[in-house]
């Protein structure tokens, strides 16, 4: 009984690991290891560039592949966080689902210093991209004004890719027609 | 051989995660993604098969104490004798043992008091059910984590945030055998995040008259223990919580009448009344010392006291009183951290001092005045200083590698290591395997060093354990473990007489099974079974160790979405009783009805416990009457329960 009972896990797993996906976690990893070629950064005196990740283990672990890679010349770095008391360190910050609570405290903390704050559903107003999910598919909202009061110029490229674009001159959320 | 196909990298995936960090954005926008699974995820890092029940479980399924949550989760089980509930499972759980050899913390803090190191799960324990948001088991030892006492597994209590709360409730419950609690909860989250729980209830129950067939004469009122059976309890929790820092504290104070013959010299039907009183404050930092070192300090003091008052067989001094008192502190401090890509370096070290260990038993003479010559007192104490390290080593992108120690010296006792070693491999996003090695130890308690002197040893096991975990889809989700124990130097009477030493061995092995999963229209299901095979020091079948149990678990919205059902079935196998009678195994049913929404702030809940109102018994701790082949304690039949609260 036991025997069978095993083959038959061993089955599902094989069968799951021939299966063609990627995971939510392991796309938004890519996700944000994208964003940090898609934005213009202000000079920083930092020799490294910080991606941190708050709230969520499995992005973490899976941001792990991209650490020593580089953006524009700099080693960029992954900080797995446990608290707020560093963020000011970070050049891109990921909220994960179980830090939504902390959201307007990151904001005040942040203030207009450069971090793009990327978080997982939760507030556009806060942030300065929003993930979620559409058809199967990693989608991203953009708040302009919110990355452009950061000093953080956006890539064309990036702007086109996303669901919606929200500009400081019309303050309303505008979709933009994109290539797909 | 099955082992080889599990360990078969899928070769089709095995480049593709490398990809994603060199495919163009335009084409990465445009790949498919499995959304991550939506069933309820461990915290607790471990590589067991964690079980979780949730706060949403607890309502669905009516539980009301950490005792029923034990008992819902796979290959566990509780068993009571009147006066305690006793927790069992993977082969430990002999009779009267209290529930010491796993480990019971909330929010970080150790709860066992330090006498018996007994960790309360019934209405003597600390916590209001309506606090926690969560109840986590670790199956396997954790003494490589957490050191003494963490044999079996752990289970961690993870109170709710005042913010959840969000209000101040009151609350009423009454149930079967004139059982009432009363209490009031406030909790709020403040603007600048600040979070505040607090709590206070009582409980009272006039409990039953019950019959005990092995004292059916008619100098024992033909077998009838009238009128003791009551039970109280009163209860505070206050937790609060700002950016890294917790303060909690909590009480407890449960005063119990044991109808039983509890003991050997103890009186039938005259008052037994047992007082458990425990109380803790714990305070915690967390922070990150820059973006690659995590810290947490911690600071908690804990007091336990116990006072019993009997009537024993024994003309000249008829009245035994017990008072038993226990104070200790201590401090922790930990860090992780996560300097190079591939490793979680955890490392810290912990001082713990058990500074009051008071044990005493007096006797008294029919007039009240105290026997000096027979009473009994006893002072210990120990303080105990740990060191442990444990690095994550993420070898490959699918394997990963886990390796720690924690090294304890106790100042009555050698110092002692704990290892394991644990080698996890996720072939895919929805599966993992992980297989452990590990050791854990016991030291003798204060209560071990009364009782056996010199010879209290501590005790150990080397547990052997192999999970596997896998997600059928983001709802569905099957777990099966294998585990070995083997325990040496435990405590044993080598004569017969009395005469006690640390020479014992034994072994238990089993196998577990569980399936969950959680359907977006609000419909849960978890099903386990556990087979388990436990030999005592005598190489002989363990006593209350049943060689199967099973749990199963249905809870969906009822149309018009404002109630809910819960329903539960355990079966609980055949087990050995002291005298090595079998006990016949025993399915039992339980019914919830819950509110889904509140309406003007009010909420309830309703529950039937055993069901089919099924006559059963249960592994009673002591001896009733030699010879009369009755050694079990029949337990209650079909009760009610209803419970109304009001947010203001």
């Amino acid at each position: 009984m036991m025997r069978r009972l095993l083959a038959l896990l061993a089955l599902w797993i094989s069968l799951a690991a021939y299966a063609q996906v990627v995971s939510e976690h392991d796309m938004k990893a890519a996700y944000l290891y994208n964003f940090a070629h898609l934005f213009d950064w202000p000079e920083s005196s930092r020799a490294n560039f910080h991606l941190c990740v708050l709230g969520d283990e499995e992005v973490g672990a899976a941001l792990q592949r991209f650490d020593e890679r580089r953006v524009d010349g700099k080693r960029i770095v992954i900080a797995r966080l446990s608290s707020l008391a560093p963020i000011r360190l970070c050049d891109i910050l990921y909220v994960g689902a179980g830090e939504q609570a902390s959201l307007p405290k990151v904001r005040s903390t942040l203030g207009n210093q450069p971090t793009l704050v990327v978080a997982d559903r939760g507030n556009l107003p806060a942030v300065g991209v929003m993930l979620g999910i559409e058809n199967d598919r990693l989608v991203f909202d953009v708040n302009l004004e919110h990355c452009e009061r950061a000093g953080l110029k956006a890539k064309q490229t990036l702007l086109g890719f996303a669901r919606s674009v929200r500009r400081a001159s019309d303050g309303e959320v505008r979709p933009v027609s994109a290539s797909r | 051989m099955t082992l080889a196909i599990c360990f078969q990298p899928g070769p089709a995936r095995a480049t593709e995660v490398e990809d994603l960090a060199t495919v163009p954005f335009a084409q990465l926008v445009q790949r498919e993604v499995v959304s991550a699974s939506a069933l309820v995820r461990q915290i607790s890092d471990s590589p067991s098969a964690v079980a979780i029940v949730t706060a949403e479980d607890i309502r669905a399924y009516g539980y009301r104490s950490i005792a029923d949550v034990i008992n819902s989760m796979r290959g566990l089980y509780t068993t009571s004798d009147r006066r305690y509930e006793y927790m069992g499972g993977r082969g430990f759980g002999s009779p009267g043992d209290y529930t010491g050899r796993i480990m019971v913390l909330i929010d970080g803090y150790v709860t066992q008091d330090s006498l018996f190191n007994q960790a309360y799960i019934d209405e003597s324990g600390l916590l209001d059910l309506a606090l926690v948001e969560r109840v986590e088991y670790v199956p396997g030892t954790g003494s490589v984590t957490y050191g003494n006492n963490a044999m079996l597994g752990i289970i961690n209590i993870v109170t709710r945030k005042g913010g959840s709360l969000n209000a101040l409730q009151l609350s009423t419950e009454a149930g079967s055998h004139d059982a009432y609690r009363q209490r009031v909860s406030y909790g709020k989250r403040f603007e600048n995040g600040a979070d505040v729980l607090l709590s206070a209830s009582t409980y009272d129950a006039a409990g039953q008259n019950l019959y005990f067939p092995a004292y059916d004469t008619p100098a024992n009122n033909g077998g009838w223990a009238n009128g003791i059976d009551g039970e109280r309890n009163q209860r505070f929790f206050g937790k609060f919580s700002y950016e890294g820092l917790v303060v909690e504290a909590g009480y407890v104070d449960r005063k119990k009448t044991v109808p039983t013959k509890a003991t050997e010299f103890s009186v039938f039907n005259t008052p037994f009344t047992i007082d458990d009183e425990n109380s803790y404050l714990n305070a915690s930092y967390e922070t990150d010392l820059g973006l690659h070192l995590y810290s947490a300090s911690r600071f908690y003091f804990g007091h336990y006291a116990h006072e019993g008052h009997r009537v024993i067989d024994d003309l000249t001094t008829p009245y035994a009183q017990r008072k038993h008192q226990a104070d200790w502190w201590g401090v922790d401090q930990k860090f992780v951290g996560k300097w190079f890509a591939n490793h979680s370096i955890l490392f810290g070290m912990e001082y713990r001092n058990d500074f009051n260990q008071y044990l005493s038993r007096a006797y008294f003479y029919p007039n009240g005045s105290i026997d000096s010559t027979s009473s009994v007192k006893e002072n210990y104490s120990r303080n105990t200083t740990s060191v442990y390290v444990a690095d994550e080593y993420r070898f490959h992108d699918r394997w990963r590698l886990n390796v720690g120690a924690r090294f304890d010296k106790a100042s009555d006792l050698n110092g002692n290591w704990s290892p394991r070693v644990a080698l996890i491999f996720q072939p895919d996003f929805r599966t993992t395997l992980k297989a452990s090695y590990s050791e854990a130890f016991r030291m003798p308690n204060a209560d071990d060093k009364a009782t056996y002197h010199l010879q209290a040893m501590p005790e150990f096991v080397k547990a052997k354990e192999f999970v596997v975990q896998h997600d059928l889809d983001r709802r569905m989700r099957l777990t099966g473990t294998v585990y070995e124990y083997r325990r040496t130097e435990q405590m044993i009477d080598v004569t017969g007489n009395g005469d006690y030493a640390a020479v014992g061995n034994s072994r238990s092995r089993g196998l577990e099974m569980e399936f969950e999963s959680r359907w977006d229209n609000g419909v849960r299901l978890r099903t386990s079974g556990a087979w388990q095979n436990a030999r005592d020091t005598n190489g002989q079948d363990a006593v209350n160790s049943p060689n199967v149990l099973a749990k199963f678990q249905l809870t969906s919205p009822l149309p018009g979405d404002w109630l809910r059902a819960g329903l539960e079935a355990q079966y609980l196998g055949s087990r050995l009783t002291a005298e090595r009678r079998r006990l016949e195994g025993v399915a039992l049913a339980n019914l919830t009805f819950s509110t889904e929404r509140k309406w003007h702030g009010m909420s309830a809940s309703f529950s039937i416990r055993n069901l089919f109102d099924r006559n059963y018994e249960v592994v009673s701790p002591f001896t009733w009457a030699p010879g009369t082949g009755i050694d079990s304690l029949r337990m209650d039949g079909r009760t009610y329960w209803v419970q109304l609260n009001l947010d203001i």
